[in-house]
């Protein structure tokens, strides 16, 4: 009776779990429709040039204030996609490292109040809401920006450049940079402390054990043996990144330019816009159609890009799990 | 045992996690170039004792020692200041854990890796020397040979278990601590590993945790019964299993506990 | 249906006040309107049993625009949802295009026009009541509504909408207005689509909108002022000026009196409001901003940006302007309120609320409320230009 009683418990639990997974997937797939959907009048106009072409801020421009009939439904993202992946791609470069080492110290190298009260401060600095950040950039990153690298002269001469016109106003892709780059920092160390500590103590153990000294063992045993946590966290990390909308509409400069090489040390000086701050930034715009569309193909085009990254991130572990 | 034949001398050792102090009073001298065996009930103190002679249990919060524990002549509590001293020390006596802990990485890289770090060295030639003679000493070689790039993690426990000893010998200690190094491993794998150390004993001296008292019959030279924190008899082996003067151990060989 | 029969019903029952009532000079008669006293400069009357006010105050109280065609001696009272007139001396009144009597028609006394409290308060959609024994009329309109209402849309306007949906919600304890902002766009697709019951614009709508059928209603006037750094020497600009800097055409502050320093241009996000102003009024189709001007989500975020570049030149809704920044006097007069009112200052623009069809319910009634005293003086606390 009892163990029949039970059966049926779990067969309902089965159940429920199966309906809830079905939904959630159907749920998912919905969204990617909607989205496709919404997005299929841009996209079926510009094709491959959504990605290749530039001149998003005058199309969206044109856009909203020509009559129904004129509005372009052609979107280029080149610009917007180039700096997303280019500040997402700096923000790592500065944060892996920096978040990598802080990790360390606080897992390894500190006395243990110390370690608490830095990983409290850590995990309290990945949960703060990203407009703080995009403030603090906006408050001090930006002017420092401005001040140490932009003189009157340079404004100047930007306003005349032969290749690209531009504002240096200090809200560049620097800027970004740097913004995501604090911002990505502490979740990147929070999910790297997890990483190390999940690693068994006994390969610490054998290690010192061996003569080897602790800062070896860090660096050639743990850290490596922690490998498939770190990647975690630096897919997550990207994934924010990419994803980042507030923080670097408030510091990127706000206009779909892509950096020029040839402008030297200026190319970070460069006013940008990334994908996901395009779909805030312009959202104003959103009544109407073409504008709409073009936002939700930034959409579509963000979630090919991150789903790509941690594709292409599954591989590399992958490949260096072989070695 | 004369002087010189001592490799580690411990006096008056007590030791605590927190408020439990789980070795009591221990003094003991182990010679040189032998097999010592440590045997006694769960919980007794062993592995603290033994993880006390190379301070890993450093690395435990609210570790605390009194007494001395002398290698090679250093009190290694009150002379060792040094992280550098301190490696010296451990570089001096390897350790082979209960559970096979090899590196999760390949074959070649776990004996490789200490080699390096030791002699500060990279040449190729002479690490892959290294690595092939620590393999043979182990009796692992003819196995592994075709797949030194495998991860060390899909060798079997006994094999495990003998690279982990392979990756002590790279870097040449003169004391090997072993903490049941056979306790996960079959009959035969014990046996292999019985053997390694009864030739390792002509280089090395061995400390040997184990609760199988029939291999601390076959290999010990001279046998420790730990007894809750305190060391009850020590003796050579077969004065322990024939002789066993106190009482507590006489249970103990018979099983009554 | 339903609407014909009250009115008979009431103008039955004008009927039997006029068979009974007499004239007299009435000491001490009080109207409220939702619960507080109306205060008029001149006393009400009492004739023929009818309580006469002056038509301003009554209809203004209710949100209407009045005004006085001398020629035909008529008060014309136009709110979002009713339009009535008035003829003084005459007992028929237009109520949205139908011809409705009246037992005492509107009367001149000592220079002022008085009309009939109940017929103009019920005509604009109240419930009025006599109270004998406090001799009180009670005019019940912004109190006692129930029902939601959603309004979204310019950020410009948003303020004023928030304060007047809490000040009659107070009002209407039963009623629950929530505002969002999202732009002018926001609001004009949301009113369009239906997820909005009011959709607010700080620009006019365009042709097409009012196809679809949005009916706006102007709510009061907002000022573009063009701001630059305090620490810049350039006090005025001419509309010429300021276009030829946005467009990118003078781009050194040392060709309009500056120092030699590159202008750096604040715009806004396309769908802003304000841009929407600082097009029709200052670039007027003859020339585009510049591309490269820096877009802004927010007036406060041009003010910011502004505000700590020396060398920076935006603009705002003329409520946002504050000390942080200097408005720039524009075609030689200054950005004041006082100016915008008297349509002296150059850059002046309407401020709407549209609805879906013409404004009915609830949703008239906040708009109404908006263009009441009260809201009035809400709209003027945030700094724009009421309606009167
Ligand atoms: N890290 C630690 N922190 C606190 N107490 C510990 C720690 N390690 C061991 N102990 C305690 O110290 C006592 C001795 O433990 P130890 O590991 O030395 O026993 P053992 O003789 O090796 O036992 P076994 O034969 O089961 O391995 C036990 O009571 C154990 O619970
Ligand atoms: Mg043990």
């Amino acid at each position: 009776m009892k163990s029949n009683k039970r059966m049926v418990k779990d067969n309902i639990f089965k159940h429920i779990l199966l309906v809830s997974a079905v939904l959630g997937g159907l749920m998912i797939a919905f969204i990617f429709v909607f989205i496709f959907i919404k997005a299929w009048g841009v996209l079926s106009v510009s094709g491959l040039g959504f990605i290749t072409e530039t001149g998003f801020s005058e199309q969206i421009r044109d856009s909203y204030y020509l009559a129904a009939g004129e509005q372009t439904w052609f979107f280029g993202t080149k610009g917007l996609f180039i700096a997303t992946l280019l500040t997402t791609a700096g923000a790592l470069l500065l944060a892996v490292p920096l978040g990598i080492g802080t990790a360390v110290i606080v897992c390894e190298f500190s006395h243990r109040a110390i370690a608490r009260m830095l990983s409290s401060v850590i995990r309290l600095l990945a949960s703060i809401p990203s407009i703080i950040y995009g403030l603090i950039g906006l408050m001090v990153v930006v002017p420092y920006i401005k001040d140490s690298f932009i003189s009157p002269e340079l404004q100047i001469q930007y306003l005349y450049d032969p290749i690209m016109r531009m504002q240096l106003s200090g809200k560049s892709l620097l800027a970004g940079i740097i913004v995501l780059g604090i911002m990505i920092m502490p979740i990147l160390t929070a999910l790297t402390v997890d990483a190390i500590k999940a690693v068994p103590k006994s390969y610490k153990e054998a290690g010192l054990g061996l003569g080897i000294s602790h800062w070896r063992v860090v660096t050639k045993i743990l850290l490596p043996a922690a490998k498939s946590g770190l990647f975690a966290g630096i897919i997550l990390a990207a994934g924010r990144g990419i994803g980042e909308a507030i923080a670097l509409s408030m510091v990127s400069g706000g206009i779909s330019n892509v950096p020029q090489v040839a402008h030297g040390g200026v190319f970070f000086l460069t006013p940008v816009l990334t994908l996901a701050s395009a779909i805030v930034n312009k959202s104003e715009a959103m009544s109407v159609a073409a504008i709409e569309s073009a936002l939700f193909s930034c959409g579509v085009v963000l979630i090919l890009t991150s789903m790509l990254f941690s594709l292409s991130t599954r591989l590399v572990e992958r490949a260096v799990k072989m070695k | 045992m004369t002087l010189s034949n001592i490799s580690i001398a411990v006096k008056n050792v007590d030791s605590w996690y927190g408020e439990k102090q789980v070795l009591k009073n221990i003094n003991m001298e182990i010679e040189k170039k032998s097999i010592t065996a440590l045997i006694g009930p769960s919980a007794c103190g062993k592995t603290t004792f033994l993880k006390s002679l190379n301070r890993i249990n450093d690395l435990v919060k609210g570790f605390k020692i009194s007494g001395i524990i002398s290698v090679g002549g250093q009190d290694i509590y009150k002379d060792i200041k040094k992280a550098s001293d301190l490696m010296f020390l451990r570089q001096k006596m390897g350790m082979v854990f209960q559970i096979p802990n090899p590196f999760p990485m390949s074959i070649y890289k776990n004996l490789a890796l200490p080699f390096s770090e030791k002699n500060n060295l990279s040449s190729r030639k002479r690490i892959d020397e290294v690595v092939v003679k620590c393999l043979k000493d182990v009796h692992l070689y003819d196995e592994v040979k075709e797949r030194l790039d495998a991860s060390a993690l899909d060798l079997s426990g006994g094999q495990q278990q003998r690279l982990c000893i392979a990756r002590c010998l790279t870097i040449t200690p003169e004391i090997i601590l072993f903490d049941e190094p056979c306790s996960s491993l079959d009959p035969i794998s014990t046996l292999k590993i019985e053997d390694l150390l009864r030739e390792l004993k002509e280089q090395y001296t061995l400390v040997i945790v184990t609760h199988n008292l029939e291999q601390a019959k076959r290999i010990a030279d001279r046998v420790g019964f730990f007894y809750q924190g305190e060391l009850i008899e020590y003796s050579a082996k077969d004065k322990f299993f024939t002789r066993p003067r106190h009482e507590l151990t006489q249970k103990y060989l018979a099983g009554k506990f | 249906m339903k609407d014909l029969k009250t009115k008979v019903i009431v103008l039955t029952m004008m009927l039997c006040f006029v068979l009974v009532g007499t004239a007299s000079a009435a000491e001490g008669i009080k109207v409220n309107v939702d619960g507080s006293a109306l205060n008029m400069d001149v006393a009400p009357v009492m004739q023929e049993g009818r309580v006469l006010v002056p038509f301003r105050f009554i209809a203004e109280n209710l949100g209407g625009i009045v005004s006085w065609d001398a020629g035909s001696q008529t008060v014309k009272i136009v709110t979002a949802d009713k339009n009535v007139s008035l003829p003084v001396g005459q007992t028929t009144a237009t109520v949205n295009g139908t011809a409705q009597t009246l037992d005492v028609p509107a009367t001149v006394v000592d220079g002022r026009t008085l009309v009939p409290v109940r017929f103009v308060a019920e005509s604009l959609g109240a419930d009025v009541s006599w109270d004998d024994a406090t001799q009180t009329v009670n005019v019940k309109y912004f109190s006692g509504i129930t029902g939601t209402l959603k309004v979204g849309g310019s950020t410009t306007v948003l303020p004023v909408a928030q304060a007047s949906a809490d000040a009659l919600m107070k009002l209407s304890p039963g009623l629950s207005v929530t505002v969002t902002g999202g732009g002018s766009g926001v609001g004009t697709s949301g009113a369009k689509d239906g997820t909005l019951n009011i959709g607010m614009q700080s620009s006019d709508l365009k042709q097409e909108d009012k196809a679809a059928g949005l009916v706006p209603v102007s709510v009061g006037r907002d000022a573009i002022v063009v701001i630059v750094n305090k620490a810049n020497t350039v006090e005025a600009l001419t509309r010429e000026q300021i276009k030829k800097i946005f467009s990118g055409e003078i781009k050194n502050w040392q060709d309009v009196g500056g120092k030699n320093a590159a202008i750096v241009l604040h715009t806004r996000e396309a769908g802003s409001g304000t841009l929407d102003g600082f097009n029709s009024l200052i670039m007027k189709k003859e020339a585009e901003i510049d591309a490269i001007a820096e877009p802004h989500a927010s007036n406060p975020l041009v003010k910011q940006a502004v505000a700590n570049d020396e060398n920076a030149i935006g603009f705002l809704s003329l409520g946002h302007l504050d000390t942080s920044v200097k408005g720039i006097v524009a075609e030689g007069v200054v950005a004041s309120e006082a100016n915008a009112a008297t349509g002296q200052y150059p850059f002046v623009r309407n401020l709407w609320l549209s609805t879906k069809g013409t404004p009915s319910g609830q949703a008239a009634k906040f708009i109404n409320f908006v263009r009441s005293v009260k809201g009035q003086q809400i709209l003027a606390s945030e700094d724009f230009i009421p309606l009167r």
